[in-house]
């Protein structure tokens, strides 16, 4: 952490700063689980109606996404974004993601959301 | 401040700033000035230890991550640094630091500014000295390039002993001069200063008339200009030639070890008796470089040289090859690596006596950095070249392989430098990209910084990491994730292993270094959060209050109305009150039952026992919730279990006994644990009397896939004795289980909408029995004894109708389990006879065996066992219709399009057949005929159909029933071969 990723955070982040609610909470299971789908293969629908398939490289906690090897599914609709090999996609701006099934541990999820709730409860 | 308490502005912007602690982090001002003692050489030495890390790690993380290296330098061999600095008297100290001095004495009396800049400059030339001494140590000959920070640390304790040797002076100072302003002085200064000293200390200093301060960019951009246009200074190919006498240090006949501490000292006599502005390098390649090369004309004449020529350049070397090592000396300056390095020195020069004088002046002839290596390497080629014997004397020219032997040194120093000039793009590169990024330095405000810093911290403050990154978590435990640093370890558990590591591999790389740095450094700050979070919690809390102080993070919003948590709960539980008691009452009386159950091992007729509803699904999965919660939290218990004395303690543990208090953990952790077990067991309602409803509460608890998967985790935490109670109790009920009642279903081969939907759930309930619940009964059984299998298969025949029951997959499974142990233990009894099973076991096994088999086989029912039969049941014109005739192939595809599943049903036979092989291999010749006898048909019929395909295909298997005739032979001869025969003796 330095300057430097302050100032990029600062630049990325809702400068409003993250308004700490409920949803924020249940963020952080996504979060987690997403972390473990780095280096998959997902596709991400954005909420412009563009679908975006590439490689997970990192989320943050606002569920920022950065993929790499990006390919559109609809190319004939985007040419425009035919020559981008990577992107980082906004968190606020996703609709939807596609994951890869096998790279999910359903009973491990079920779990961890459980845990979630008894923490929740127990506040 | 920001963040991690580095500074962040502008080397411009500090100019006007007090010189206090920034100056630390300033390259261009050097608090230090020209004091010469060694508490400015440490701090140098300090500084430049510092600054030969990576640039992130030249801003001290704190206090408490510096490394204590420094401390460690040799104080010894200060003797030459008269000859390094000149000689220094107590009255020349710089006067330039005073601030302390003046102000503690009430006399703000600075000197004119003539006075203070002849103090200036007296100081310069032995500053110029330190500059060479630093370039040459740190990096000697790859790169001036210049150096962020090199701060020393303690440069205020300098100052202060500045101000112990001012106030020593008897100086006129006291009485001069008036009152001035801070400003005044601080200008006055820094313009001094700028005059005296050419910034960027560690650069190449600018020609004497061109004194304008510069800013570090300027100078960059200089030194790229410079770089990229001219020779790089890292590749002195000729070296200048030297006309000074060789300094008497280094000819003297010291010991080398001397010189290594000495570096500077050396340096210094060779420079000795020039001029001070002979040290302003205008080339880049400065004196340092200069000084040590070799000169082989000057070396030979030296008077008084005790060494034969030959041997002279050897020592002459010694000096030069110190640079590249220098850096580890200044790590470690232990006495034995002097003495080591040493050793090398002395090795080295026995190797270039030992080498052809061709080679050796080729050798020399080198710049000084490579001569080691060049001089290792070819005698690591060239052994032969160290034997004299080798040598033709008479040939007088070099021999074949001496000049090979030149040769291939100078292919080696071509690839060494082009090395060194790989390297050099390499850091040009990166010191454009620090320069571009540059242009960014000073957008934020220092409230802007805080901002986020605030924002930051709130998103990694929490009261349990652990709970909020379980899923990450487990999952790379699980799945070996990758051991990321940012991931890796939870910050609840890094402290601990981190220090272990620190402790067990000193040499972490540069990065690794910086990221534990920084990963403790964020812990810090998290940490503190924390704690002033609890603190205001604790404090600030007013009942009723309309708001409150407290700091916020993303788990704990502030909260702008504060309730008092007592009056909701009030609110609550009047509104629950009277669900509560309608509920307590009905948990009362089950209490009760359960308890009245207990003394009576749960074998209580329906008849006395109080009939109640079956449990609802709802309340099954509220149930099924709240087992999944206490099993998590045993299993979170488990994770954090604390050491026991039987578990393996690590080696440096505190001896054998345990302290009080980890005696009072680990009491407390058994009965945490103790409590939750007990729930858990309370829960699972395996003792509620067995007649108490229908189906028994445990069944309706495994009626859903949820509480199958529950189970063998649930056992898990169980005692055994429990998990063999738990598992008695679903074979006592299992005609009650859901995948035992809906069984038919899966045999209903017709394709009916209304029922596909609930046939694909049985087949998943069925799917998941088989992998959690089979599992266990396996793993139980197979370390049961004879009784309790014996136990078990008659609870099962008494209890449940075992047609009925073995007509589904989980009762084959189950039977077949039983059959199998209970066969492998009498074997096992019989041949090794200490283990195994009593006459009376035996016996009883037999009669619980045979009225399993008379159960089995009374009806004529054995082969509706089979799936496949119970398929050609249901089919409308019976087998025979589809099996006779011509018909085969379209009974077939009729079969196959009826039944859905035709061929699978072969598959699924299989299991059925294994129950019948372990029926025949544990029946009596008697009952093993009844079996035969039973199963003749469809013994008959599976081999037929299996060879009637073969001949009509021509042996050939026809493409799309690969699987049909060789299973249908197989699933025979499973049997078959139980009874000692075989489908090929079979005639048809």
């Amino acid at each position: 952490m330095s300057y430097r990723e302050n100032l990029r955070s600062y630049l990325l982040t809702d400068p409003s700063g993250p308004k700490p609610t409920n949803q924020s909470l249940a963020k952080m299971l996504i979060f987690s689980a997403f972390k473990t789908l780095t280096g998959q293969q997902v596709t991400i629908e954005l909420k412009n109606d563009l679908a975006i398939q590439g490689t997970l490289k990192s989320v943050d906690q606002f569920l920022n996404f950065k993929i790499d090897n990006i390919r559109v599914l609809d190319e004939a609709r985007h040419p425009h974004m035919m020559a981008v090999k990577s992107a980082f996609i906004r968190g606020s701006v996703v609709r939807y993601v596609h994951i890869p099934a096998a790279a999910v541990d359903t009973q491990l999820l079920e779990d961890a959301t459980r845990r979630e709730a008894s923490s929740q409860s127990g506040r | 401040m920001s963040f991690f308490g580095f500074d962040t502005t502008l080397p411009r912007d500090k100019g006007g700033k007090s010189g206090g602690r920034d100056s630390a982090f300033d390259p261009v001002f050097d608090p230090t000035g020209g004091i010469d003692d060694d508490d400015t050489l440490d701090a140098k030495i300090k500084a430049l230890a510092a600054g030969a890390q990576e640039d992130v790690e030249i801003y001290t993380w704190g206090q408490e991550g510096y490394d204590g290296l420094g401390d460690k330098l040799e104080e010894a061999n200060d003797e030459l640094n008269e000859d390094t600095f000149g000689a220094l008297g107590d009255d020349i100290a710089g006067k330039d630091f005073d601030f302390g001095a003046t102000t503690s004495l009430g006399e703000p009396s600075h000197g004119d500014s003539s006075q203070q800049s002849s103090a200036f400059d007296h100081p310069k030339p032995k500053r110029d000295n330190k500059n060479a001494f630093a370039t040459s140590l740190d990096e000697f000959w790859t790169t001036p390039a210049p150096r962020f920070g090199a701060p020393p640390q303690n440069d205020i304790f300098v100052g202060m002993q500045q101000q112990q040797k001012l106030e020593d002076l008897p100086s006129s100072q006291a009485t001069r001069g008036s009152a001035r302003t801070l400003e005044e002085i601080e200008a006055e200064m820094l313009a001094a200063r700028n005059k005296a000293n050419p910034p960027s200390s560690s650069q190449p200093q600018q020609p004497q008339d061109a004194r304008r301060p510069l800013t570090l960019e300027e100078v960059e951009a200089e030194m790229l200009a410079r770089r990229s246009t001219g020779a790089p200074p890292a590749q002195p190919a000729q070296p200048p030639p030297l006309p000074q006498q060789p300094p008497q240090g280094i000819l003297g006949g010291q010991p080398p070890a001397q010189h290594l501490a000495g570096m500077p000292a050396g340096l210094s006599a060779l420079l000795q008796g020039q001029q001070p502005t002979a040290h302003q390098r205008t080339d880049s390649r400065g004196p340092p470089t200069a000084g040590y090369t070799h000169s082989p004309q000057s070396s030979m004449a030296l008077p008084g040289m005790p060494m034969p020529p030959p041997m002279g350049p050897g020592a002459r070397v010694i000096p030069g090859m110190q640079p590249p090592q220098a850096p580890a000396a200044m790590q470690a300056t232990a006495q034995a690596q002097v003495q080591a390095q040493a050793e090398h020195f002395a090795r080295m020069r026995a190797l270039l006596e030992a080498t052809p004088p061709v080679v050796q002046q080729s050798i020399l002839a080198l710049p000084p950095p490579m001569q080691f290596d060049a001089l290792e390497s070819v005698v690591r080629a060239f052994p032969r070249l160290l034997d004299p014997s080798n040598r033709d004397p008479a040939a007088g020219g070099a021999s074949l392989e001496e000049q090979e032997a030149v040769k291939f040194m100078m292919e080696k120093v071509q690839a060494y430098i082009a090395e060194m000039e790989r390297v050099e793009t390499k850091r040009k590169v990166r010191m454009n990209k620090i320069a571009s990024m540059a242009r960014y330095n000073g957008l934020m405000s220092g409230s802007d910084k805080d901002f986020i810093t605030r924002i930051q911290i709130s998103q990694l403050v929490t009261p349990d990491p652990y709970a909020d990154d379980f899923y990450a978590h487990i999952y790379f435990a699980l799945r070996g994730g990758p051991m990321r640093p940012g991931i890796g370890p939870l910050p609840g558990s890094a402290p601990s292993q981190q220090t272990k590591a620190g402790k067990g591999r000193q040499r972490l790389n540069r990065q690794q270094n910086a990221m534990l740095r920084m990963q403790q450094q964020v812990e810090r700050i998290v940490q503190n959060r924390k704690e002033r979070i609890e603190k205001s919690a604790n404090g600030a809390t007013l009942e009723g209050a309309l708001g409150r102080v407290s700091l916020s993070s993303t788990k704990n919003p502030r909260q702008m109305l504060q309730i008092s948590s007592d009056a909701t709960k009030k609110a609550e539980d009047k509104s629950n009150s009277n669900a509560e008691a309608v509920s307590g009452a009905r948990d009362a009386i089950r209490e009760a039952l359960a308890g009245a159950s207990l003394g009576e091992g749960g074998q209580r007729q329906g008849a006395d026992g109080q009939k109640r509803d079956p449990l609802g699904r709802h309340e099954v999965l509220r149930i099924l919730e709240k087992l999944y919660d206490t099993v998590l939290a045993l299993e979170q218990l488990r994770r954090n279990a604390p050491p026991t004395a039987s578990s393996p303690r690590s080696p440096e543990g505190e001896g054998k006994s345990m302290s009080e208090e980890e005696e009072e953990a680990l009491k407390a952790w058994q009965s945490k644990q103790a409590a939750l077990t007990a729930l858990l067991w309370k829960e699972l309602r395996v003792l509620e009397p067995l007649e108490i409803s229908d189906p028994h509460p445990f069944v309706s608890l495994l009626s859903s896939a949820k509480g199958k998967r529950l189970l063998p985790r649930a056992l898990r935490h169980l005692s055994p004795e429990q998990t063999l109670t738990a598992l008695t109790m679903v074979v006592a009920s299992f005609e009650t289980l859901d995948v035992v009642r809906k069984a038919h279903l899966l045999d209903d081969s017709s394709d009916d909408p209304s029922k596909s939907e609930a046939k694909a759930d049985i087949e998943r309930q069925t799917e998941t029995f088989a992998n959690t619940i089979v599992p266990s009964m396996l793993i139980l059984a197979s370390t049961a004894p004879m009784r309790i299998v014996s136990g078990m298969l008659a609870l099962f025949v008494e209890r449940n109708n075992v047609i009925k029951v073995a007509q589904t997959r989980p009762g084959v499974a189950f039977l077949t389990i039983f059959l199998s142990r209970a066969e492998s233990l009498r074997q096992g009894g019989s041949t090794s006879g200490s283990d195994g099973p009593s006459k009376d076991e035996l016996d009883q096994w037999r009669q619980i065996f045979g009225l399993l088999f008379s159960r089995l086989t009374s009806k004529g029912q054995l082969p509706s066992l089979f799936p496949s039969t119970r398929a050609k049941a249901a089919l409308p014109f019976g087998v025979g219709y589809y099996l006779g005739g011509g018909l085969g192939q379209s009974a077939r595809s009729a079969l196959g399009g009826a039944g859905g599943k035709y061929r699978n049903a072969d598959v699924e036979d299989e299991p059925v057949w294994n129950l019948m092989a372990a029926l025949a291999v544990s029946a009596s010749m008697e009952q093993q005929q009844v079996l035969v006898q039973e199963l003749r048909e469809k013994i008959l019929e599976n081999v037929i159909s299996a060879k009637e395909w073969s001949t009509r295909n021509g042996g050939v298997n026809a493409a799309g029933d690969e699987l049909g005739p060789d299973l249908r032979i197989r699933n025979v001869n499973l049997l078959l071969h139980a009874l000692n025969l075989d489908a090929a003796q079979i005639t048809v």
